[in-house]
């Protein structure tokens, strides 16, 4: 199909029709259905779930492949490449506005529901009638110390490893970057790979220090208000990280191929800013989940 | 911005026919059709429900469903309504026009574009399918409140991915509208000569990346709390219901006005026509359009007066919510002073859009009331609400999207429709819905709470008027049905202008315009500002 | 075209009606209430106001468009001028809703911060609100009661009753036991709730105020003239949302302490407000064991102004901090409702008649709603009959567990009903409807189980 495709400057490439969308949607649907079955504990739930996800990844690998290979048969323009471009950064803002959503949660509990259960404003008989032994603290599981006792994480060790883990590879990719443009391959491969590492051992360090909570710490989704946002913001987080490294992963190998020009290089550029958009993210986790 | 001429593989114009052709299509003109057929199909089923809810109202005493089937219709006749049918339906609207109006091949990023719509019959198939569940199907409402959502069934999971989904549909939809007109509008056609319905799309797209991701965490929230134990909104927990309230309605707000600022970009392209003279206040028109974009980002907890927040709260959300008054107005006293010495001719599009302009404005007035927040102590659930969202939803949102489809149809299908039968539908459609809704206000004044399957003798005579108007505007979309499957059909060849008056690039295609819109951009001759000569 | 006309005549009708509303709306029973507080006095007043703002602002701007629709038609000739912009106009119909939105806020804004202000009230009643009832607690005379449905309205309003609403007096507005106030005093009220969240909304007092579960809600009332008063839950709360009305009686303070006196007699009786009758209904009257009077007010007027923080009865948990509350914060003391806190007088031999007649009695209180009175459950509701189910014939452990906690649709009991209730009522079901476990469960079990 894209070998058709011919470049030309003031042609804007409209492909023709894709089924890797339905495809998309059949996997959206299968995963998603399966796991509320599992929730349910239906016993199907379980093995339908992989099946989805499975179907997802074929759906990616074919509709990036298309791309990737439309793209370097020159299929696309400038202004093809600029509509990449916005697309990427007006997904990258919906994501910040997901998180924007826990780091409410988490800001409206710490400054309003926490002083109000503590008697504060006019909640003084919230406190004397129904939690007349609590009073406002933070990080806590809730008056009634949901979870039980735990140990709350610390903001020395493991975090600020891995912030200074996190900030180094924000450099490294764009010290690659800089390789991309200057059409220094090796400079470019490296500093990816470099990115890439760090990546990793990021989600590695995460890994420990959940597994720490969970074991140690007695710390767990379930332990009230804090649990829960510190574990659904940082989960969220690492998650994202998770993704950016394979991204970068396959950007890596995309230029060990050969792959990208130092004025045509679209998908590393977005990857880089997706990466930075994490970083950023765990900034502001770093501060306010860890720190204050 | 450089020419977007269009570019496709040589096979390019035999396109796969049949279903597959559907599946797997990444033309505007396909996709906005399918959006705007799926719209049309979940209006019809929203609208069966509001039917049954209006039928189990008709009398006091229970005749026809249980108290929870009467929630869960509720419940689904609103998620079904908004994330359905409007939704659907503007999008669609976006797909068809907006390439066409600003000059553009396609939209800038069709794969996507298909899988947008395709994500929507998936996601409401896992929505419909709750209600065939042991427990049936979310009867928290469409607000979804904790700790009564988390009291759901089997439903609750299905509920929550159903959400989702439709959240990425929307999402990935905005962007791809954005990047177009950010990226394919024809030379020469600055932002300030854009048509306002691009305009307000181009406004509510934003609002819609904005707004819908939240959606999707406080949804996730709720899965959270229910299933892995976080306590987000139990107060045990050091977490707060209330929360969810604030964060639902953060995005719950621009919700509301993603539903009615491309209503407000229809009209505006509507009225100029069949006044035969420009747009009157074409900037504050835009520039109205964004402040109300702007407010509706700090006004959301005028849906919680009467949760306990502090006073300043109240104060302030009290403020800003009037605010929102002064740039609806400006469009409306622009729309009036666009009629004023025109050359007025009353086609049915015409007709739906001035209803709008009526009736819409007797919403926002019930809405300012609403602001109010002591006389909101009384009026909030009650039917006094219900009144005023039909009044900005039904005769606002759902009104212009019929103007718009009388509007464009002649350019859709190349045929004209029946002008005879289209003014009933017109009439039928808005003696009724005056029937249907305007009684509500009373009955909630008089002191009917909402989403109740039964209620109290008194309200009786009201409900049964309520009822008959109800009946009566479903069956009239009957009308509309028909008028739109036989112009699909064949009807008198439409020319590629048929409205005397109408301005704007899509006028310049044939009607129906060939698969590929503007193969090359029109240049700047071509057109002339929409709104100006 | 002689639509327009029609159209026109339409809207004229609508405007028309508007204002004929605003003059009858009162006798008509269309409008809202006056109301007997001060507040519902002044919220009515503003509700008038916005509403006539907008008629006149009505009046005006369709006014225009009518006369545009009617002068400026093709039909009647009319050419179309060409102007498409107005500085001053834009100016102008920007300023002037704004200064129309000030003239409304002010006086909506006073009154908002009087009727806010909760503090120094005369006495303070404690409203609790459950699935599907309310519960009424006089703090300071320590007693309480639950308030639900007449069994009147219930009986009518079940799917396919066959009776008439209109037989059944006050349909969907009377409750067994009113919330019963004195006149001419402030009322302080505390709302919460012990689920879901409810709202008690009393259309003549003007208004009405969430109860959300975890958190006091703080309103006032002034009730001027004696009276019985109807009102409804607001906040859907599922099931029977529609059908967990309030009555509040209000008497003049003499025989409102001469009730108050009766009610302290009649030891775990409720006394009818109408007729003095003693009523010994399902839920019956609990005692409180705390007393707030330092606080709740006093006819003698020693109240606190909210929002100072006076140290609560038990002292604060000394392990606040890094490590949260630690175990020795029991969750339940604080959870504990009213109505659950004392373990309401276990009868003295606790034995199979005892705890089956006291269950059937919880029974039909609180799950025959779902569950059906025959305990054949109600499937297109997700809740399950009784006859050879596993719950109800399997370890009796985990049959206290679901009533406790609840799953799905079946609401967490444990908050709402008192060790006794539990362990009667799962008792009955355990060995009725074709069940014969022959065990039974003893209060004692389920606070274990807690
Ligand atoms: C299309 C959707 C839409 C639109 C456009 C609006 C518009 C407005 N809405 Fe509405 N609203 C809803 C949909 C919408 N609403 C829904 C769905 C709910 C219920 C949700 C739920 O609980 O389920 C709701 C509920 C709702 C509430 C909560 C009620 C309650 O639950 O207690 C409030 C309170 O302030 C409110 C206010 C307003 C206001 C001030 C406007 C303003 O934007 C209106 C502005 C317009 C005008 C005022 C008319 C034209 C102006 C003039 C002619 C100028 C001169 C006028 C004046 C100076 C007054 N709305
Ligand atoms: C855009 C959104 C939208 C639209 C278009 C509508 C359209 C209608 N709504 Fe909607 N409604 C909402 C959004 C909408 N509603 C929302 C958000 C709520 C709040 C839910 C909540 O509380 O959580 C609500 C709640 C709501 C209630 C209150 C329920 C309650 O509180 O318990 C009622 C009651 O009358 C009602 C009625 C109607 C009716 C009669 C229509 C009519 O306009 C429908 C007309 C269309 C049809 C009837 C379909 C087409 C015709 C046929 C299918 C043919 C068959 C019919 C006949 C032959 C009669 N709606
Ligand atoms: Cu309680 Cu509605
Ligand atoms: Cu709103």
């Amino acid at each position: 199909m894209a070998s058709h495709a011919h470049t030309n400057a003031d042609h804007y490439y409209v492909p023709h029709g894709s089924h890797w969308p339905i495809l998309g949607s059949i996997g959206l649907f299968t995963t998603l259905g399966a796991a509320a079955l599992w929730l349910e504990d239906v016993s199907i739930g379980p093995i339908l779930f992989p099946i989805g996800i499975l179907i997802i990844l074929t759906m990616m690998f074919g509709w990036f492949g298309t791309v990737i290979r439309e793209s370097e048969a020159g299929a696309y323009n400038h202004q093809v490449d600029r509509s990449f471009r916005w697309g990427m950064t007006w997904f990258i803002f919906s994501e910040v506005m997901f998180f924007a959503a826990f780091f409410g949660a988490l800001f409206y509990a710490r400054t309003f529901a926490l002083p109000w259960l503590g008697g504060e404003g006019k909640n003084l008989f919230t406190n004397l009638l129904l939690w007349n032994n609590f009073e406002t603290s933070w990080p806590t599981n809730g008056p009634a110390a949901i979870g039980g006792a735990y140990k709350a994480m610390e903001a020395l060790g493991i975090p600020a490893l891995n912030t200074a883990i996190l900030l180094t590879s924000g450099l490294t990719v764009t010290i690659a970057h800089w390789g991309l443009k200057e059409g220094k391959r090796k400079q470019l491969c490296i500093f990816l790979a470099l990115t890439v590492i760090l990546g990793f051992c990021f989600v590695a360090l995460q890994a420990h220090e959940y597994h720490d909570a969970y074991t140690k710490q007695n710390l767990t989704l379930g332990t009230g208000i804090y649990g829960s946002t510190f574990f659904m913001l940082t989960g969220f987080h690492g998650l994202h990280v998770t993704i950016g490294a394979i991204m970068l992963t396959v950007i890596l190998l995309r230029s060990m191929k050969g792959h990208f020009t130092p004025d045509h290089h679209f998908a590393f550029e977005a990857v880089s800013w997706y990466w930075h958009f994490v970083d950023v993210v765990w900034l502001g986790l770093y501060i306010f989940v860890y720190w204050l | 911005m450089s020419a977007a001429t269009l570019d496709h593989d040589t096979h390019g114009e035999h396109h796969p026919s049949g279903i597959w052709r559907w599946v797997t299509t990444t033309n505007h003109k396909d996709i906005g059709t399918l959006y705007l057929l799926f719209s049309l199909l979940m209006f019809f089923i929203g609208g069966s429900f509001a039917m049954v809810i209006r039928a189990e109202l008709f009398k006091p005493g229970m005749q026809l469903v249980d108290p929870v089937m009467f929630n869960q219709l509720t419940t689904m006749h609103a998620l079904i309504m908004i994330f359905g049918a409007i939704m659907p339906a503007f999008v669609g609207l976006a797909n068809w026009m907006i390439p066409i109006m600003i000059g553009a091949p396609d939209m800038a990023l069709p794969r996507m574009n298909n899988w947008s719509f395709w994500i929507l019959p998936f996601a409401f198939t896992l929505l419909l399918g709750t209600l065939l569940m042991p427990g049936g199907g979310p009867a928290g409402g469409w607000t979804m409140y904790p700790p009564l959502m988390l009291q759901t069934g089997t439903a609750f999971p299905f509920v929550i991915f159903a959400v989702h989904m439709m959240g990425i549909s929307s999402v990935m939809g905005a962007i791809n509208i954005v990047v177009t007109i950010l990226n394919l509008r024809a030379p020469k056609m600055t932002l300030l000569k854009m048509p306002l319905f691009v305009w307000t799309w181009f406004i509510t797209a934003y609002l819609l990346i904005a707004v819908m991701p939240v959606l999707a965490g406080a949804v996730t929230m709720l899965l959270t709390d229910k299933y892995f134990g976080t306590s987000f909104f139990s107060a045990a927990g050091g977490g707060d219901p209330v929360m969810f309230q604030h964060i639902f309605w953060f995005f719950g707000h621009p919700e509301v006005y993603i539903m009615i600022l491309p209503a407000f970009g229809i009209v505006s392209e509507i009225i100029p026509t069949f006044a035969r003279k420009p747009l009157f206040g074409y900037e504050s028109m835009v520039y109205a359009v964004a402040s109300i974009a702007f407010l509706s980002f700090i006004v959301w907890a005028h849906h919680m007066f009467t949760v306990g927040m502090p006073l300043a709260g109240e104060l302030f959300f009290m403020f800003t919510t009037m605010l929102i008054a002064v740039p609806t107005g400006v469009k409306v006293f622009n729309w009036t002073a666009t009629l004023w010495k025109g050359s007025i001719t009353f086609e049915t599009p015409m007709l739906f859009a001035l209803a709008f302009l009526f009736l819409f404005t007797i919403g926002g007035f019930s809405g300012v009331m609403c602001a109010i927040v002591p006389a909101d102590f009384q009026y909030q659930d009650s039917y006094f609400v219900v009144a005023h969202f039909h009044y900005v939803l039904v005769t606002g949102a759902a009104f212009a999207i019929m103007g718009a489809v009388y509007y464009w149809l002649p350019k859709w299908t190349g045929h004209m429709y029946n002008e005879t039968v289209a003014k009933w539908h017109f009439w039928m459609s808005t003696i009724w819905v005056n029937v249907l809704f305007f009684p509500q206000h009373f009955l909630g004044l008089a002191g009917m709470p909402r989403r109740i399957p039964d209620y109290p003798v008194q309200f009786t005579d009201l409900n049964m008027l309520s009822s008959i108007g109800g009946f009566l505007f479903g069956a009239s979309q009957l009308i509309f049905l028909y008028v739109v499957i036989s112009t699909i059909r064949g009807g008198p060849k439409a020319p590629a202008k048929p409205w005397e008056g109408a301005k704007g690039l899509e006028w310049h295609l044939p009607s129906p315009p060939s698969y590929h819109s503007w193969t090359t951009p029109p240049d700047a001759e071509v057109w002339t500002h929409p709104y100006r000569d | 075209m002689g639509f327009k006309t029609t159209k026109n005549a339409a809207r004229a009708a609508i405007l028309l009606g508007l204002a004929f509303l605003a003059g009858n709306a009162q006798a008509m029973d269309i409008n809202m209430p006056v109301g007997v507080t001060p507040t519902s006095h002044e919220v009515y007043d503003l509700h008038m106001m916005v509403f006539y703002w907008c008629v006149g602002i009505a009046v005006v701007v369709f006014g225009v468009m009518i006369f545009s629709l009617v002068m400026f038609r093709k039909s009647k000739g009319a050419k179309s001028a060409n102007f498409h912009d107005s500085q001053f106009l834009e100016i102008a119909w920007t300023i002037a809703p704004v200064i129309i939105l000030i003239i409304m806020v002010i006086p909506a804004a006073k009154t908002l911060v009087r009727m806010t202000d909760a503090s120094d009230p005369d006495m303070s009643i404690k409203i609790t609100g459950y699935q599907w009832k309310w519960q009424y607690d006089y703090l300071q005379d320590g007693f309480s009661f639950f308030s639900m449905l007449s069994a009147s309205s219930d009986q009518a309003s079940q799917l396919h009753s066959g009776i008439d609403p209109a037989t059944v007096d006050n349909y969907l507005r009377d409750v067994d036991h009113p919330l019963v106030v004195p006149t001419g005093e402030k009322i302080r009220l505390l709302i919460t709730s012990d689920d879901v969240i409810h709202s008690w909304w009393m259309p003549d007092f003007g208004g009405k105020t969430d109860a959300n579960p975890g958190f006091v809600n703080l309103t006032w009332i002034k009730v001027e003239e004696p009276g019985v008063y109807r009102g409804a839950c607001a906040e859907l709360c599922g099931r029977w949302h529609g059908f967990m009305p309030i009555v509040v009686v209000a008497k003049k303070p003499a025989d409102y302490l001469a009730w108050v006196k009766a009610m302290k007699a009649a030891n775990g009786k409720y006394v009818s407000p109408y007729d003095g009758s003693l009523e010994d209904v399902g839920s019956p009257v609990v005692f409180e064991t705390t007393n707030y009077n330092s606080m709740m007010g006093t006819p003698t007027g020693a109240a606190v102004p909210t929002g100072s923080k006076v140290s609560p009865p038990v002292a604060a948990s000394p392990n606040a901090g890094a490590v949260g509350q630690s175990e020795n914060t029991n969750p339940k003391a604080a959870a504990e409702p009213a109505a659950a806190a004392p373990a309401a007088a276990t009868p003295a031999k606790w034995d199979m008649a005892t705890a089956m007649a006291k269950g059937k009695q919880v029974y039909a209180q609180n799950c025959a709603s779902c569950h059906m009175p025959d305990g054949t459950g109600n499937t297109e509701i997700g809740a399950p009959g009784f006859a050879k189910s596993a719950i109800a014939n399997g370890p009796v452990a985990a049959h206290i567990q679901r009533v406790l906690k609840g799953k799905g649709v079946m609401p967490a009991w444990g908050n709402m009903l008192n060790d006794m209730d539990i362990a009667a009522v799962i008792t009955f079901e355990r060995n009725s409807f074709g069940n014969h476990k022959g065990d039974v469960v003893k209060p004692s079990d389920v606070a274990a189980a807690r």
